[in-house]
């Protein structure tokens, strides 16, 4: 039997295609008799598996579902009337806005970071494309913390794919800047510690929006992930524009590290608050 | 905008609702969440198994919804936009707690109906919850989503991302798959007969 899938539904006075009447004649606990919806099942390849057998599989279905008590309105209405304050405020502003902040603070963050500007010449254009990129693959990972496409199934593969990104783009950087004995005669840890550091703080302002931002009564885990590796681009954006250091040791350690670092913070944080709700 | 007229009473819209609740009339969201509590709670149920995880994603998906009140378009529906939020809070409930039940468990989702053979009812759905447990994960979603959430074929394409012909393919080969297993497993099909009979016997809640 072929689907009739191509088909257009026989749509009802109010909107209820026949598939669904079929449906709810199920639910009500008879085997539709309407001779509209028998003619239905005729075409439609779906509809005439559950009537077939005297509606032996419609039959079942609609007493498969578990009968479900609602929840009471009270808790809900409760929760509702408790959400004011600042972050109440904050995250119910419309999407748009909530990117704008994001921008904002990822911009801030940048012009923070680089006020104290590199000492050696880089390219220009080089170094700009690079700043962009940062950024923008951190807008693209606050977005999809955020849950900006809110009327799309969050898939775990895009935001699998937003944390190799986040964690692949400042190695790339670190590699294709890479000049061998560049930091020779020169201590390599003070150097680290001080751009990990400086980093970190410079995009904490970023990383906390983002959190306050969010919507989820508790933050999902990958989306926490998120949230971190999108601070951490942003940091290196403003590093790249800071510190012109070539070593790969310290590009590795010193930026791209700040991603991961503030992934884990995102992560735990995440943990944490399911634990105390969950109680696991 | 669809407005229903039953006898005389004009019934709002969800997308009407939710209008006037970002626009502040109180007494909006509580009609939507009453509208709708339901049959989410039964959808939510059907995979949790545990009444109390059920309801609380429920609840968590309207708090959510009020979060996100000034982000609605009025021109497109409400109801998969809830929906995808519940199946997005479903999804991370199960990521947290790092299983996805394949049994139903205790009498916790026993409907409190008071059921002549209420033991036979309950092997009935077990063995019924296994057989969908059997049938490909896209196919159950559509199926669930169609039969035990109560959304239209097209309202689940939207839930899904999906076109509307393929939401009914997925259904298509979900049906030809539970009737093959009902086919082929004994045991399954007297449980298949047993839960016909009842469906026959009790009135429909």
């Amino acid at each position: 039997m072929t689907p009739s899938a191509s088909r257009p539904l026989s749509p009802d006075p109010d909107g209820t295609s026949a598939c669904e009447r079929v449906r709810d004649a199920f639910l009500a606990g008879s085997v539709p008799s309407d001779p509209e919806l028998l003619t239905h099942a005729v075409t439609c390849a779906e509809c005439s598996l559950l009537l077939a057998d005297e509606g032996e599989l419609g039959q079942v279905l609609a007493k498969a579902g578990p009968a479900a008590v609602a929840p009471k309105w009270a808790s809900v209405g409760n929760a509702v009337r408790n959400e004011s304050g600042l972050r109440a405020w904050i995250r119910s502003r419309p999407t748009r806005q909530r990117l704008l902040m994001v921008l904002i603070a990822a911009l801030t963050a940048l012009v923070l970071g680089g006020r104290q500007p590199r000492h050696d010449e880089p390219n220009a254009l080089m170094l700009g494309a690079w700043v962009l990129l940062f950024l923008a693959a951190a807008l693209v990972c606050a977005a999809l913390a955020l849950g900006s496409l809110g009327r799309r199934l969050r898939s775990t593969g895009k935001r699998g794919a937003a944390i190799a990104v986040g964690f692949l783009l400042p190695v790339g950087y670190a590699l294709a800047h890479h000049t061998s004995g560049a930091a020779a005669g020169q201590p390599l840890w003070p150097g680290i510690l001080s751009c990990f550091g400086y980093g970190t703080l410079v995009v904490l302002p970023l990383f906390i929006m983002i959190w306050l931002l969010d919507r989820d009564e508790k933050p999902a885990l990958l989306g926490s992930v998120i949230t971190g590796i999108a601070a951490g681009l942003a940091a290196n954006a403003a590093l790249s524009l800071h510190c012109g250091q070539e070593d790969v040791a310290h590009l590795l350690l010193g930026h791209a590290a700040i991603g991961a670092l503030l992934g884990l913070v995102g992560a735990a944080f995440a943990a944490l608050l399911a634990r105390r709700r969950y109680g696991a | 905008m669809v407005v229903l007229c039953l006898r005389g009473t004009e019934v709002r819209s969800d997308e009407e609702l939710m209008l006037a609740h970002a626009t502040g009339d109180p007494s909006a969201f509580r009609e939507l969440f009453e509208r709708h509590a339901a049959p989410l709670a039964r959808l939510m149920l059907r995979d949790l198994f545990m009444r109390e995880e059920a309801n609380d994603l429920v609840q968590q998906a309207f708090l959510q919804l009020h979060r996100a009140r000034f982000d609605f378009d009025p021109k497109q529906r409400l109801k998969p936009w809830l929906y995808t939020i519940a199946l997005n809070l479903k999804r991370e409930h199960f990521r947290r707690k790092k299983r996805r039940p394949e049994q139903l468990q205790g009498d916790d989702t026993n409907d409190g109906a008071v059921a002549p053979r209420g033991q036979e009812r309950t092997e009935a759905r077990r063995a019924l919850a296994w057989a969908l447990e059997q049938v490909p994960a896209d196919q159950r979603e559509v199926i669930e989503l169609h039969w035990f959430g109560g959304l239209s074929f097209p309202e689940v394409s939207e839930v899904l991302a999906i076109t509307p012909t393929a939401a009914k393919v997925r259904a298509h080969r979900g049906y030809v798959r539970l009737r093959e297993l009902f086919e082929k497993d004994e045991a399954l099909a007297r449980n298949f007969s047993l839960a016909k009979a009842i469906s026959t016997e009790l009135p429909s809640k």
